[in-house]
């Protein structure tokens, strides 16, 4: 999604990640991604950094990426720097994907998960009054969509169902402290950015509940 | 009856620690073996400690009763090289526990600790009582802002982009902009920008986690040159020390409120190397005591640790005073002067008398006496003395040892004499490890120019006893004798940008080098010849 500030343009996507590009009159942008959990008075950061669109500058990001794909509730902020005040935030945008179309891709040619994905997938849609696309090996499931977008981009959320591997793109993973498990800012403990929970020993109700917050 | 030995590594300030039926054999930090100042290296392991604890002790760490190690030291380290089975202390238990059972504190109390992140908190506060601690309030890494970020980042960044000038490190080089707060001002826009990043209400300091958001904030403070001159960068750092102070002084009075009676309090964690906020905490009307553990630093996780886990073996019970802090290696005269024998020194027997008049002679003395110091500050082990009289003895020394600190010398007094020059008359323990600012009596500050802060006429005394350290405090009362000064300077004997020195060799060197004019060593003097 595009929006456009005083200042700024920002173009802001979770598909299937969280990636965000600003360009405005600041040399810096600062940006953070806080994480609500239920019942905690305060919200948690999870990712955060300065990004430029400066090529040459000594620091910050070209743009701003947080690699986890399974649902959390967040909310990600963008902040500059006013002389003679500090911090001041100029965006911000809370995740949710009621009324928003979802794209769901089914990473598994065993119709039986397939049948039980979709299942967990459609009480989602029940709950999150969201519309959903299906991208599966399957036409019949397919054919379930509410929704067909031509711009994969144009979708508020992409997720990603499946048994996925650590890749290298998962922060720390080899980070000798936690050598089985991805953490961001030492607090979060994940298997990787697909799973909160490694799915070698869960059914695949529980990976697509894990993966959808379910 | 147990062999406990514990370690920290995998950050920065790494350290090991035996303790032997319920008492410390031996503390070192690794720094002093690596030569490497612990700001310096953000990884370091204790492989050097924790082997030259085995050689002194005799005792093989497989062998220890118990293994501690303090998280978050990578797991791959101890399981892998030190090939132990290690049970795990939390960071901040550690520095609670060190800091509580070597408080001396009888009755109710309070212990925190506060730093820029161990493991998953940033602040733990402990009720204490009687030897028994409960746990009230766990300030989480990934929503409790970090006052010490502020001073780290602020402290990474003064001099950036400043041609010809050498970077200051976090965790090495905050006491610099401590030092220089005293010559700034009060400016309500840098006070405004510090409150964009932190804010404190309710037991809650919030913002956090703060390392990057103040990484930003202050990089667009140097960006936009609010730290170009000396004048400015003295304005920041008084504004960031009256901020740090207005907050935390809130925080312990809404926990005076809640917890009226726990008026003395034990810290840890790398805020309370803060000198002058200890010296505001200290002179709170409600408090009755403070004590900073002299291991403030991370550097202190390893002696925390084996204190837990002796407490739960309840060969420790309650808090007791360490008598001082004397816990690492020493060497023997006869490697003394085989190792003197490589240099072209004059020596000779060490008198009491001699040293006196050297010191009221404006001479630099190098004294080297037992065991090496634990913790961050030179306490009479490994110190250089001067005498506190002559006002320019500051850029002397600072020539001589190739620092360019504005931060003062300071003194070790002689204990009888603390109430006469320096007030309040409270926290005199903590006095004892260096820990705390005071301020000195007007009668005084014309007599020891050396030794005290030229602006807010403050110091930061060590005070000597006649058990902490017998052989200083005897030099310190002949000293006093000749000249009605019941004090000396004390400053760490090490060149700029190095750890203290551990061994008679870079003592020697030092001499050598004409960095102080004589070397106490043991029971012998040494001079160039």
């Amino acid at each position: 999604m595009f929006i456009e500030t005083n200042n700024e343009k920002i173009s802001l996507s979770f598909n299937p990640f969280i990636s965000l590009e600003v360009l405005g009159s600041e040399k810096f942008y600062y940006v953070e991604v806080r994480e609500f959990v239920d019942n905690e008075p305060t919200s948690r950061i999870v990712e955060s950094y300065e990004v430029t669109q400066d090529p040459y500058s000594d620091w910050g990001e070209f743009d701003f990426t947080c690699f986890i794909e399974f649902y959390f509730d967040f909310e990600i902020s963008i902040y500059k720097f006013v002389d003679k005040h500090g911090l001041q935030r100029i965006f911000s945008h809370r995740f949710t994907e009621n009324g928003q179309p979802i794209k769901f891709n089914l990473h598994s040619k065993d119709e039986e998960d397939c049948k039980i994905w979709v299942e967990r997938i459609l009480e989602y849609k029940r709950i999150k009054s969201c519309y959903v696309n299906f991208n599966s090996y399957y036409k019949e499931i397919n054919d379930l969509s509410d929704i067909f977008l031509e711009d994969e981009q144009d979708y508020y959320k992409t997720y990603n169902i499946g048994r996925f591997p650590k890749t290298s793109l998962d922060f720390r993973s080899t980070d000798e402290r936690s050598e089985t498990a991805v953490w961001l800012g030492n607090w979060k403990k994940i298997w990787s950015y697909q799973h909160p929970r490694f799915w070698m020993n869960l059914s695949p109700k529980e990976i697509i509940d894990d993966i959808l917050g379910l | 009856m147990s062999i406990i030995y514990s370690f920290f590594g995998g950050s920065h300030s790494a350290s090991s620690c035996l303790m032997v039926d319920g008492e410390i054999h031996t503390i070192i930090e690794e720094e002093r073996m690596t030569r490497t100042k612990s700001g310096d290296n953000f990884n370091s392991y204790p492989n050097l400690s924790s082997s030259k604890i085995e050689e002194v002790s005799g005792i093989k760490i497989s062998d220890c009763d118990y293994k501690i190690v303090v998280t978050p030291t990578p797991e791959a380290y101890f399981r892998k090289i030190l090939k132990g089975n290690f049970e795990k202390c939390s960071h901040h238990d550690a520095h609670n526990y060190g800091a509580y059972f070597t408080s001396g504190f009888e009755g109710k109390s309070l212990s925190i600790s506060y730093d820029g992140g161990g493991e998953t908190s940033v602040m733990k506060v402990f009720l204490c009582d009687d030897g028994k601690m409960i746990q009230v309030l766990d300030g989480k890494l990934h929503s409790f802002a970090s006052l010490p970020h502020l001073w780290g980042f602020s402290t990474s960044h003064m001099l950036y982009g400043l041609e010809g000038m050498k970077m200051w490190t976090m965790c090495k080089d905050e006491g610099k902009l401590v030092g220089m707060s005293a010559e700034g001002r009060y400016d309500e826009s840098i006070y405004k920008i510090l409150q964009s990043i932190v804010t404190y209400n309710n037991f809650f300091f919030s913002g956090g986690p703060t390392h990057w958001r103040t990484r930003f904030v202050i990089r667009e403070m140097a960006r936009l040159g609010y730290f170009d001159t000396q004048e400015k960068r003295e304005i920041f750092s008084f504004n960031l020390q009256k901020f740090t102070e207005d907050l935390f002084i809130n925080f312990l009075n809404d926990l005076n409120k809640l917890y009226p009676e726990h008026n003395q309090i034990c810290f840890s964690g790398g805020l309370f190397a803060n000198v002058k906020l200890n010296k505001k905490i200290n002179e709170l009307s409600w408090v009755k005591e403070i004590f900073i553990h002299p291991g403030m630093v991370d550097e202190g996780l390893s002696l925390g640790a084996a204190i837990k886990k002796s407490y739960v073996l309840c060969e420790i019970q309650k808090p007791k005073k360490l008598k001082n802090v004397f816990f690492g290696l020493s060497y023997s005269d006869d490697e003394i002067k085989i190792l003197s024998e490589n240099y072209d020194f004059d020596s000779e027997e060490y008198k009491i008398e001699k040293i006196a008049d050297y010191l009221n002679n404006g001479e630099i003395i190098g004294w080297f006496r037992g065991r090496f110091e634990y913790g961050a500050r030179s306490l009479g082990a490994r110190s250089i003395l001067v005498e506190p009289t002559n006002k320019n003895t500051h850029k002397i020394l600072n020539e001589r040892l190739g620092r360019h600190d504005s931060m003062p010398f300071a003194p070790v007094i002689l204990s009888d004499f603390f109430d006469e020059v320096f007030e309040p008359s409270k926290s005199k323990y903590s006095a004892e490890f260096m820990t705390i600012c005071f301020d000195t009596k007007e009668s005084w500050v014309d007599k020891i120019p050396a030794v005290i802060q030229k602006t807010d006429k403050t110091s930061r005394p060590q005070i000597v006893t006649e058990t902490s350290n017998p052989e200083l405090y005897q030099l310190i009362s002949e000293y006093y004798k000749i000249s009605e000064i019941p004090l000396l300077l004390n400053t760490s004997f090490n060149s700029h940008n190095e750890p203290i020195i551990d061994n008679p060799k870079q003592a020697f060197d030092s001499l050598r080098k004409g960095i102080i004019d004589k070397l106490v060593i043991e029971n012998y003097v040494y001079r160039n010849k």
